[in-house]
Formats: structure tokens, sequence, C-alpha cells
């Protein structure tokens, strides 16, 4: 029948519009893509993504002023993600590790770090990328043709293709570049 | 409040039997104020003997817990918040009443002089949080409870009877639970049973660090003070030739919502930061329709700072034979999809399927969590599994779960 997805693991057609085979549970393979939402708001009209400048794939890393190399990829859907430094006693692996960014500093009487477990999250929303400061270390952002300003907790920024951001303070930090 | 529906696949092939997938994401309107309500804090404390027993930097759980029950003070607004503290052991006791928060200190000294004694009685400490303080108007009323061990005094079966009767009191009432365990000693099923029980956005988690009850406490009280739209309620009705096969909701945490025939119903006292999401898997008998065809209704209400907000949508898809037309699965639908039975096969103790599926979704740190705590002892396991019910489908919230 038009339609069926067929599974690789045990064979079966499933139905359209299955994800996951109704026998053993298998992911299916099928074509992914992105849809448009449905919104139903009573705020202002939503702007659609599009009309919003470019959106990065990927960010560079800046050394000396200069991008030097793709770091990471940009969330491609709506899974956002992470970005900090590793505690395995607290089980926070963040999806962009800046462990071997950050170093240790002397706040007060305490020892912290340049670089919070919990620094950031990239989040894709509406299609559209934001930066989000969530960790108390510092998280500075650049976007495109303007002055670098910190992002305070819970504070967000979208980035555009050309925005730079910022971990860690005066004593180690990291660049990094929406290209 | 913003809603969001979006379709696994909006136009299918011409068919007898589809299974339909949708994404419903509630998120708080931008361009509005929060509520600002005031935040009705009970805090139950164990001070049970286990109590005594090391912890994280040196303390023992019990000095950990102060530390980090008073260092969280400092979020509460002075003159506006309330807060009650009742500590337990076999007996329990109130070491502060109902207050209106003011004098920082003095509430730190209380703190301070808790003792550790006998065993853990929950359900007196309980009763006394939902029964004899008495609610406090235009507020956001939340019963946080902290344990290391078993309910067992007078009997670990008559009191975990007591608990989830008082569980269903607090239901009726809509106060929400947030429910935190540490060590292994305590039964996780229970207490993820009474949060359960208690809904209305209520929730339990392991805490492997006693320290880093600070960073939750403040979590949830920020959660707390973002509140927007206040008593959300939603429904969800599918058409008669449609079965809803199952439901989930991510908001603190993922959790399967209960069908009764066609409909699933749910409901939370307020919309905060994080937004709320919805994911519903039906079969659509379609005997072979073309075109649009009705597959659910959604029926919102809410209290906004403005007044009564209502919204209905249909969720509506579309059979067609022109094979150009068909979509493909949206990769956001699909990932939650995935990322939803990773977090089942987390629970369920399958750490192999959930590595698989969590990678398939492209949630490689998710996996790596999966592998890394899976092959650890049973503090790194709770610490996996509530971390998998809360962050697995973080992307489709507005704000990371509380952690």
């Amino acid at each position: 029948m038009a339609g069926e997805i067929k599974c690789n693991n045990c064979g079966l057609d499933n139905k359209p519009g299955a994800i996951l085979c109704e026998v053993c549970s298998e992911p299916l393979e099928v074509t992914v893509g992105a849809s448009v939402p449905i919104i139903a708001s009573s705020s202002a009209a939503h702007t659609p993504a599009s009309a919003v400048g470019i959106i990065g794939r990927a960010c560079g890393l800046v050394v000396g002023g200069n991008v030097i190399d793709r770091e990471f990829e940009l969330p491609k859907d709506d899974f956002g993600f992470t970005i900090g430094r590793t505690d395995l006693d607290q089980g926070i692996i963040p999806d962009v590790d800046l462990t071997k960014f950050a170093e240790k500093v002397k706040i007060g009487q305490d020892v912290g770090y340049t670089v919070s477990r919990k620094q950031a999250i990239i989040i894709r929303r509406m299609g559209r990328l934001y930066l989000r400061a969530i960790g108390g270390a510092k998280t500075m952002i650049k976007p495109q043709n303007t002055d670098w300003k910190e992002l305070l907790k819970d504070q967000e920024e979208e980035i555009l293709v050309g925005s730079r951001f910022r971990f860690g303070g005066s004593e180690g930090y990291v660049i990094f570049e929406v290209v | 409040m913003q809603v969001e529906l979006t379709l696994g696949q909006r136009y299918l092939p011409i068919t007898d039997e589809a299974e339909v997938i949708f994404l419903l994401r509630l998120l708080r309107d931008s361009q509005k104020q929060s509520a600002d309500l005031a935040l009705d804090l009970r805090k139950i404390l164990d001070r049970s003997g286990s109590m005594d027993e090391p912890a994280d930097g040196g303390l023992t759980r019990i000095q950990a817990l102060k530390a980090a029950v008073n260092e969280s003070l400092s979020l509460l607004r002075q003159g506006k918040d309330r807060l009650c503290i009742v500590v337990f052991d076999d007996t329990m006791k109130v070491i502060l009443d109902p207050t209106i928060v003011g004098d920082i200190n003095a509430i730190k000294k209380l703190i301070d002089g808790v003792r550790t004694g006998g065993s853990t009685n929950l359900s007196n400490p309980l009763r006394y949080t939902l029964e004899d303080v008495k609610p406090m108007d235009g507020s956001l009323p939340k019963i946080i409870i902290f344990t290391d061990g078993n309910v067992n005094a007078p009997s670990a079966a008559a009191e975990e009877r007591a608990c989830l009767e008082l569980a269903r009191q607090a239901n009726r009432l809509g106060i929400p639970f947030a429910v935190f365990g540490t060590g292994i000693d305590y039964n996780e099923k229970f207490l993820k049973n009474m949060a359960e029980v208690a809904g209305h956005g209520s929730y339990f988690e392991h805490v492997k660090q006693v320290g880093a009850m600070r960073l939750r406490l403040e979590d949830e009280m920020e959660n707390l003070k973002s509140v927007q739209d206040l008593d959300v309620r939603i429904g969800i009705t599918a058409e008669p030739v449609v079965e809803i096969l199952e439901a989930f909701k991510y908001v603190p945490q993922q959790l399967a919502l209960p069908v009764s025939g066609k409909i699933v119903k749910d409901e939370f006292p307020g919309l905060d930061v994080r937004g709320q999401a919805y994911l519903i898997k039906t079969k659509v008998h379609a005997g072979k329709a073309v075109g649009d065809f009705k597959i659910a209704t959604i029926a919102l209400s809410w209290q906004g700072v403005a007044g009564a907000g209502v919204k209905s949508m249909n969720v509506v898809v579309n059979f067609t034979a022109d094979e150009k037309l068909i979509s493909p699965v949206d990769k956001t639908v699909r990932n939650t999809v995935l990322n939803t039975e990773g977090t089942k096969a987390t629970l369920s103790g399958q750490y192999n399927r959930a590595q698989t599926l969590f990678t398939t979704s492209g949630n490689t740190g998710m996996a790596k969590k999966v592998e890394t705590l899976a092959k650890s002892d049973e503090d790194a396991k709770r610490t996996l599994r509530t971390v998998t019910v809360t962050e697995a489908n973080k992307g489709i919230i507005g704000k990371k779960g509380a952690k």
C-alpha cells in the first residue's frame, strides 16, 4: 500500500506516519524535514523566520581575531544544547564541553572556574537561534557590527552569522563566531 | 499565551490506517509581564539520624541541606513571599510557622538550630502543611520535600499509604509537590509515585550532592516567579475514528498522561518560563478518505493577568493521492518521539536501546550520559533517571528544566 514504511529490523510494513516500528519499536528510516508550526497566538503577529537575517550553521573557534576552526555545529532543529563544563559527580555533561578552556580562579575565599558547569544554552525557537546565559560565569555576546555586551543569567540574544560569543573571564576565555 | 502545533506529517498518502503524531507547545507571551504572585513555600526537611552521614564538601547531609536552604533564602521577596519550614524524624517540629518573609537572618538561625534525630515519618508534617497551613490568597503554593530515607514510622506500609492519601488530598487542593531524595536508602518508586499522584506539575528528583539543593531551590523559585498565565487547563478530544495511543507532557518532567476514552486532559497552576509541551500519538482509521481530515480538537483555558483566556484549535491532516505533496516527517516531532522512547528505555534499564534512540535523534549529550552513568553505582543510576526525565526533551520547552 502507498506510503507504508518497511522496518529495516523486522521487515514489517508500518502505517504511513509511523516513526517507530509497531512490532519491534526500532526507529524507522523516514524522510525528515522541518515543517511550519501552526501558531495560535493572541499576541502581535508572528514574524516568519525567513524574514530575519541569516541563521548560522556552525560556530568557529576564534584565535587572534580570526576564525581558525569549525568547532561545533549549531542545532538544526528545536533541540537546543548546553554549553559548559563537565562534572560527572553531578551528572553534568554539556553538549558543547568547554572543560579544556575552564581555568580555576579565586572568588573571595572560594575557588571557582571561569566557565560554569551550565554556562549557556543555544536554543532554536520559531526558526531562530538564541544564546541564553544560564550559569553564574560571565557570558559575553557581540552581535555583528555592535560592541560586546554581557548576557546576564536568563537573558538571551538572537544569534546570526557574524555574532560572536565569549565564555570565561579575563584569566582565560574562549571566543566563538557564528559562520 | 502562545500556542504552537506541529504535525508529524501534514500531508499523508491515502490509506486505511495512519499514525498521526503531533506536538503541542505552550509558551509564555514575550510581550507580557509575569503574574508576579507571592510564593507560598512549605518546606518539609528530613532530620532523621541518617542525615548525619557524610555528604559533599566535608559536610554531613544535614549541614549541606541547611547551607543550601539558607543560601536560597535570598531569592525570597521580603514582605511578599511566605515561608513555612517543618523538620521531621519520627516526630515533626514546625521551626517556622507560615510567615511572610522579613528578617532572613532570623530564619537562618532557626534552620541552623536543627538537630538530627530518629526514624522517618513523613505523613505528619505533610498533613500539617496541607491541613493546618491556611491558604494564602493570590499566591502560588508549593510543598518542597527533602528526604534521604524510607518512610518507616510507625511502619513502612502504613506510612506510604498515609502519604499517598495526603498526595491525593494535595491533588484535590491543587497544591503541587517538589520531592527530592538523596542517597540510595529511600524508596524511589514511592517518592515518584507520590509526586505523580499530587499532580499539577509535581515532580520527583534524585539529588546526588545535597549541596546542589541550593540550585534546585533557586530554580524552583525563579520558575514560580516567572509564571504568567495561571490555572492552565487543556483538553484534547479525538474524533470518533481516531484512537489516542499515547500522550506525554514534558514540564517539569516527561510524564505519560492517562487517556480516558478519546480524551486527554491536563492542568497545572501556571505557565512559567519553561512553557509546556505535549506529544500525542494517534491511530487514524481513515478509510481511504481524501482531502482534509480532522484528527482532534484542542481546548485550552487559563487565567491571565488581563482576564480569562480561552483558545480552541483543530488538528487537521490531509490525505492526498499526489506523491509530490507527501510531507517529510517533521524533525522536531520525530526527535521528540525518539527522545521520549529513549527516556522510557532508560527508566526500564534498557540502556543500550536508550543510547541508540538518543543517538538516532542527534541527542548525543544524553546518549553520552546514559553510557557514562549507567555503568556506575545505584546513586549514579538514580541521577541518570532524574536527568533523563528532566532533560531528554529540553529542546522543545522554553527553558531547561530545574537543575
